[in-house]
């Protein structure tokens, strides 16, 4: 298990908990639910790089404790 | 802000609605770690499988040979047959324990050597003597007693190992005396480095490097202090250690040190000792330690008849004689101070200008009295030799300076009536030795032939006077000619009589212009031109006989014995001196009126002379690359020829040739005049025209009568004649106009009236006269 942190600078943090294997998408899905945004609107990035959809949280080596950029649609 | 987050369970029970698997809580076991417990494993099981391997290989081993052994034992084939051979056997028996011994012998001693390196191997004690050669590279001194210190091998490459052996070190110890030094070095930036002298690089024998003070040192530099293990007793260290150290480094000198070595032994001082006197005398050992002695070559003298010279070269033998060998100081430098000495030159030099300045007066004048002396007591013994006594002097600078004006400009009488004067002006310069009593005479003489150089030249003076007045008095005359004017027509000088004719003819008509202002000048200057030629010339040749003169008396005078080569050179150079300035005297005085003669004349295609603007136009027409337009060029032309014209015109007649008509006119009719004209119609009828003159007709006469008559209005024919001025033409007639009845009218006037009469029509002639006288 590992903790994301994930801030849209705007007011809203959220810390996640999640599984390394889990994909970008579900970790948005999980967001989502903590927050009551559509997960659908949601853009995880990390400086320039837009995470997708279908590839897992290792995969983008994204570990425990890393923060990401969150944005909007 | 705060953060929203999830417990794990809430979570996992979101992921449960999401559809996604439950949170992996607790150890993690990731792949990469199971991956490295299956290579550990597979490794492990990989090593018992090569054990296992390998054991049951040396097992087989084994057996191979327990079985190789079976198979050799027993006898050999060598042993089965030897031990047939009775009559060898004995032999092969002792060969065979022989090599059984020896192989025995050989098996104990590698077994020794083996047991005794095993032995060694595992010595554990390791004392003082193991350490016996090895080099320390600390003092002694460094080590107090009781300490302990660890030491360590030297870094150092191979070819310094193999050079100097392995050195043992305290790093500590090293560190410190490097320190140490660095500080030396710190304090020493300080003090003056520069000494002036490369004495270090003697002494020490290798080249310092540029600010060698700044460096530091990096490494332990290898001093040569320190001491191998073993030989440390302390009594005979200070002895051993310099044997050692002389051997070694005896050993160990490199070439260059060698060389220095040798450099060193071999140095000279430079210090000398500056007090040291200059003496007169040496002792031998000194004179030969101090100087060497250069051969100097003899100068072979060139006069060896020259007896002064020979006799100083005696005088110097004989002296020789108790004279010690002469010392050359020429390589000796005693030079301590400069200023000093540069001072003491300049004094020298000084004082010799002095001497020389005022002898040159003195020994000329002390040479002439000995000359004259001379003279006076022998005249027959003197032979060659100048005297100069202050008469000749002025003779010779007289003569020079007088002679040349009137030989170059006396003429033929004059130089009769001066030859006198010239010789005796000559003579002192030509005779060498003139007697004195002669001299005086000559002195008496040479006031003369100035007085008669001013004669002449006051005669000359007024021969040029005499040139110019003839010419003065021919302008005159052809003035006052002029001037009077009795003969408006003069005659024409025939050409054929001869070339002053021509001139004179020339001169008349102008075409020859004499006696300008400046045509004169410019004659008279060519005319000094020439003669300041003449002269120059005439003063090379004297200067050159004069220079001849003089060497001839220098090549006696070098033959006199009694003149030294000094007072010869002295006399020689004063003698150059004076020629030099009378020279340059001459030369100004020749340059003081000098004008040169220069006239420019520009003349055209046409062999014309070109005025100032006709020149600068004819310039200007070629620099622009064209010429004046058709007109203006007819014009020019056209007065050219005018020009021409009038030069070719004959200066006794019109230039319609009016006289020339004339005079036919009258021979065809045997009358002294024409018939211009008759009556008031002014015509001349045809008879009168020609038969007119053939008739004799009262003379008309006068020409006072003849304006009267051409003003009145007489209504009878008035007839008009024109007669030549003939007196001078013809000589042996003579008009008179003889009157006529008073309708004639007659005249005798100037052309331009017989013009206008012929013009204004037909003339009538009643009775033309013309009687000769």
């Amino acid at each position: 298990m590992i903790e994301v942190i994930c801030n849209d600078r705007l007011g809203k943090k959220i810390r996640v908990k999640c599984n390394g294997d889990d994909t970008v998408g579900d970790l948005k899905l999980l967001i989502a639910a903590q927050t009551g945004t559509n997960s659908e609107k949601i853009v995880l990035k990390k400086w320039y790089t837009v995470f997708k959809d279908h590839i897992t949280l290792d995969d983008y080596e994204i570990h425990d404790g890393m923060s990401l950029e969150m944005y909007y649609n | 802000m705060s953060e929203i987050s999830a417990s794990i369970e809430e979570t996992n029970a979101l992921r449960a609605k999401l559809g996604l698997k439950p949170l992996k809580v607790g150890p993690e076991s990731s792949s990469a770690q199971i991956a490295e417990d299956n290579l550990k494993r597979q490794r492990e099981e990989e090593a018992k499988k090569a054990h296992e391997e390998e054991v049951k290989k040396r097992i087989q081993k084994a057996k191979n040979k327990r079985q190789l052994n079976k198979v050799v034992a027993g006898k050999g084939l060598g042993e089965a047959s030897d031990d047939d051979d009775t009559d060898d056997v004995h032999k092969w028996t002792m060969k065979s324990r022989q090599s059984e011994k020896k192989r025995q012998a050989e098996a104990a001693a590698r077994r020794e050597r083996e047991l005794q390196e095993l032995d060694e191997a595992y010595q554990a004690d390791y004392d003082e003597s193991h350490l016996s050669g090895l080099r320390v590279g600390h003092d002694v001194s460094d080590f107090a007693e009781g300490e302990e210190k660890i030491l360590t091998l030297k870094d150092s490459t191979i070819l310094e190992n193999e050079e100097h052996g392995d050195e043992l070190i305290n790093v500590q110890m090293s560190e410190k005396q490097r320190l140490d030094k660095n500080l030396e070095n710190k304090k020493k930036v300080n003090r003056p480095v520069y000494s002036g002298y490369d004495d270090e690089e003697f002494v020490l024998g290798k080249k310092k490097n540029i600010l060698s003070q700044y460096d530091e040192v990096l490494g332990i530099e290898d001093e040569g202090e320190g001491f191998v293990i073993g030989r440390n007793k302390s009594s005979q260290r200070s002895v051993a250690g310099q044997e050692g150290a002389d051997s070694q480094s005896r050993r160990e000198l490199s070439a260059k040190e060698i060389m220095n070595q040798k450099l060193k032994e071999s140095a000279i001082a430079l210090s000398y000792n500056k007090t040291q006197q200059i003496q007169d005398y040496y002792t031998k050992e000194e004179a030969e330690v101090t100087f060497k002695k250069f051969k100097k070559k003899k100068k072979s003298r060139s006069r060896k008849t020259d007896n002064w010279d020979n006799e100083e070269v005696q005088e110097e033998d004989s002296m020789e004689v108790d004279k010690p060998a002469p010392v050359d100081f020429s390589d000796m430098n005693f030079v301590d101070d400069e200023d000093l000495q540069e001072s003491l030159a300049k004094a020298r030099r000084i004082a010799t200008k002095k001497t020389i300045k005022k002898l040159t007066p003195e020994q000329i004048a002390k040479n002439l009295a000995e000359s004259n002396s001379m003279e006076v007591g022998d005249d027959e013994e003197m032979k060659g030799g100048l005297i100069i006594s202050d008469v000749s002097e002025f003779v010779s600078n007289l003569s020079s300076s007088a002679v040349q004006i009137p030989s170059s400009r006396a003429t033929a009488s004059a130089r009769e009536k001066d030859s006198t004067a010239h010789e005796s002006v000559r003579s002192p310069t030509d005779q060498d030795a003139p007697k004195e009593d002669m001299e005086m005479e000559d002195s008496k003489d040479r006031e003369t032939p100035v007085n008669s150089y001013s004669s002449l030249t006051r005669a000359e003076s007024e021969d040029e006077g005499d040139v110019d007045v003839p010419m003065n008095e021919a302008t005159n005359d052809e003035s006052t000619a002029a001037a009077t004017g009795a003969p408006v027509l003069v005659e024409e000088p025939l050409v054929s009589s001869g070339l002053g004719a021509t001139l004179a003819l020339l001169k008349q008509k102008g075409a020859y212009e004499t006696g300008s202002a400046e045509h004169v000048e410019r004659s008279k200057n060519q005319s000094d031109r020439a003669k300041w030629l003449a002269e120059a010339k005439l003063r090379e040749v004297k200067l050159a006989r004069e220079l001849a003169d003089q060497k001839a008396r220098d090549r006696e005078r070098a033959k006199d014995k009694n003149y030294s080569t000094r007072d010869r050179d002295r006399e020689r150079e004063y003698e150059n001196q004076r020629r030099e300035q009378q020279l340059l005297d001459e030369r100004e005085a020749r340059m003081k009126n000098y004008k040169p003669d220069i006239k420019l004349e520009y003349i055209d295609e046409g062999g014309n002379r070109l005025s100032t603007k006709e020149a600068f136009r004819q310039l200007s027409h070629a620099f622009h690359g064209k010429s004046s337009g058709k007109m203006k060029t007819e014009k020019r032309m056209k007065k050219l020829e005018d020009e021409k014209r009038l030069l070719g015109m004959s200066s006794t007649d019109t230039p319609l040739n009016m006289v020339t008509a004339l005079q036919e006119r009258q021979k065809a009719a045997g009358a002294a005049h024409i018939v211009l004209a008759v009556g008031n119609r002014n015509v001349v009828p045809s008879r009168l025209a020609n038969t007119g003159a053939s008739g004799t007709a009262t003379p008309i006469a006068s020409s006072s009568r003849s304006g009267t008559a051409s003003t009145s209005t007489a209504p009878s024919a008035s007839t008009s004649t024109f007669a030549a001025p003939s007196t001078t033409t013809q000589p042996t007639m003579s008009v008179s106009g003889v009157h006529a009845p008073n309708r004639e009218k007659v005249t005798f006037g100037l052309k331009r009236k017989a013009d206008t009469a012929s013009a204004s029509g037909p003339t009538e002639e009643s009775a033309p006269k013309k009687s000769r006288t």
